[in-house]
């Protein structure tokens, strides 16, 4: 792998990680309004 | 086999529940290949959790936290800064390649984190140098087309991973050792567990562990503990439960105290058990009793029993907790939430087993309590893990002898199709389904289904007349870039007209759920095609067609046994009695 593309894969990686822990966050608080 | 170490790299970053499952797969993987080093990559959270199980080789852990500030999470500049840090920390993972990188997480992020990690052998979601989405081995395949579109299949979750990674792990290092009957999970599961000093539980007795939480009032909490332990006079109960449940815990025993001389059979532990604690009380307790799934696998892992409450009128049994007698109750309908009587007639039906050895259903049970009324709005299953011989794995069983739903009916000829698919074995035609299983709907439904399988039949042998046309046409090039005017039109046509069968799947499986499967399932493997050159191409497009045909193929052998099985049977001549 080329340096681009591991740098484009990093970045890739941290996009979706960032959209998935935002999704995770949002739906543990979701979870607590029902259990509240 | 190879005694040199397997060097494995598996990657869970989903959550506690899936960590737990994988590594119950892990665990019956390496009793099989005992010179697999795996190395765990997981949560922060988690981390802990994951290092209990010290046949592990070593636990690494994503920073998540170090990385995203909570703040700002989506903006491209901010990520950008941090993509030192994260090569930075991949030198660990990058050093030399891995002999089996197992991506388990089934997740966007973590198909990028595949692919920077060097592995001769890789399983699970990754990425092209395109960073394209591609699910290489036939078991993610399935994972990504049947179980996260919640397409019914009945195939545990853990059995599909231990078969998944036996697969590649055959392939590649040869057969593995024989294991004799050694259990998977059993106290032996997490060996850090507490062997000195005074047992946190008092021994000889029956101790029920209750999860408690929110779902069930204190009242409804009480109700289902009173009946258990008035009834059942060598039964002790351990609450279980967070720190906010602390308060719901105290009412809980107020009220037990207040009903009657309980007190000393209760050990509340709610609020003050961290991760080593958990551990040790659950695998001293005979049974938890839990709606939630991270504690349901972790009491399974332990080997100790478990009763799940569900709260969904279809709980999704290949998650639930895995090995023999676990019980999982969820209502008929969704409105209708579960109440104490149906927990208690539950767990006193499996727990008494041993002495009733299910001389009386489980529908006589609930006459004998008095609660007949109950069977209406409740489902029970028990686990079963069936025989070698029958293929293995872990089944859940109604208690009630009540018609298939098509759902039901469906993940069994799912499940049977999976198998055929990615082991080549299938179970004997007709295998789990009974003449009583079989009512009027499904009935209803299977006619149908025998018309538009037939139709999915023909389109699929139409594709693979196209496809087999296109490969040779494709073969006979001298090159696949450089052809004539009229070779290109007739290649596009031949494409063009595989596409359109592609749709018209789609619009079957639309009007038909049962085939619904087959089409997601199609879009993956096409997604998935690999080669270079058209012929390569097409003859990955072949073999995909031809693999929908077989699961079509087998779908109607079930559809017709199940509708043969309903037909009435002809009596016996011998049996009427003559006229006088």
């Amino acid at each position: 792998m080329t340096d681009a593309q591991v740098e484009a894969l990093i970045l890739a990686f941290l996009r979706s990680l960032a959209e998935e822990e935002s999704d995770r966050i949002a739906s543990d608080n979701s979870k607590e309004e029902i259990q509240e | 086999m190879s005694r040199k170490p397997i060097r494995c790299l598996v990657i869970q970053l989903r959550s506690g529940a899936d960590l737990l499952e994988s590594l119950i797969a892990l665990k019956a993987t390496k009793q099989l290949y005992p010179a697999l080093e795996i190395s765990l990559l997981c949560r922060p959270e988690h981390e802990e959790l994951a290092k209990q199980a010290q046949w592990i080789h070593s636990v690494i852990t994503l920073p998540v936290s170090e990385w995203l500030n909570p703040g700002n999470k989506s903006d491209v500049e901010s990520i950008r800064k941090f993509v030192p840090n994260v090569a930075g920390w991949l030198t660990q993972l990058t050093a030399s390649p891995w002999d089996l990188l197992v991506n388990w997480s089934f997740c966007d992020s973590s198909s990028f984190l595949s692919a920077l990690i060097p592995a001769k052998n890789r399983l699970g979601y990754t990425r092209r140098a395109d960073l394209d989405f591609s699910s290489g081995d036939g078991w993610s395949q399935f994972v990504h087309a049947f179980v996260h579109l919640d397409i019914p299949q009945n195939i545990h979750l853990v059995d599909l991973l231990t078969t998944q990674l036996l697969t590649a792990l055959q392939l590649s290092h040869g057969d593995p050792a024989d294991a004799g009957n050694q259990a998977v999970t059993g106290r032996g599961f997490f060996t850090a567990l507490r062997t000195s000093g005074d047992p946190l539980l008092e021994p000889g007795k029956t101790w029920v562990a209750a999860q408690i939480n929110p779902l069930w009032s204190a009242k409804q909490w009480a109700r289902f503990l009173l009946l258990t332990l008035e009834r059942h006079p060598e039964t002790h109960v351990v609450l279980l439960g967070l720190r906010q449940e602390q308060e719901l815990a105290r009412e809980i025993t107020r009220i037990l105290n207040h009903s009657g001389t309980h007190e000393k059979r209760i050990l509340n532990l709610t609020g003050e058990t961290d991760l080593d604690l958990w551990i040790d009380s659950l695998s001293q307790c005979t049974w938890l009793v839990t709606f939630q799934a991270l504690p349901a696998q972790l009491a399974s892992a332990l080997g100790t029993r478990v009763l799940q409450i569900g709260q969904s009128h279809a709980p999704n049994y290949s998650t639930a907790a895995y090995g023999n007698g676990h019980v999982l109750i969820s209502p008929t309908d969704v409105s209708v939430p579960l109440v104490p009587e149906a927990v208690y007639s539950s767990w006193s039906y499996a727990h008494f087993e041993w002495s009733h050895r299910r001389n009386w259903s489980f529908q006589e049970h609930l006459e004998r309590l008095g609660y007949q009324r109950l069977s209406d709005w409740l489902d029970v299953r028990v686990s079963k893990i069936r025989p070698a011989d029958e293929g293995g794995g872990l089944i859940y069983t109604s208690e009630f002898k009540r018609p298939l739903s098509n759902r039901d009916w469906l993940a069994i000829i799912n499940g049977q199709i999976a198998r055929l698919w990615y082991c080549g074995w299938t179970a004997k035609e007709g295998a789990e389904i009974t003449r009583d299983g079989i009512g009027p709907a499904l009935l209803q439904d299977l006619r149908a289904l025998d018309e538009s399988s037939s139709v999915l039949l023909r389109v699929c042998k139409e594709a693979i007349r196209c496809s087999t046309e296109l490969q040779q046409r494709a073969a006979q090039l001298k090159s696949s870039k450089v052809m004539s005017v009229e070779d290109r039109k007739e290649l596009h046509d031949m494409g063009v007209k595989i596409l359109e069968l592609q749709k018209l799947v789609d619009r079957l499986a639309s009007a038909d759920a049962h085939l619904a499967g087959f089409s997601t399932l199609l879009k993956v493997l096409m997604h998935n095609l690999g080669g270079e050159h058209i012929a390569e191409v097409s003859k990955e497009s072949l073999a995909a067609w031809q693999q929908i045909e077989r699961g079509i193929e087998l779908m109607r052998v079930w559809m017709k046994h199940t509708l043969r099985l309903s037909r009435p049977i002809a009596v016996e001549a011998a049996v009427f009695q003559p006229l006088p």
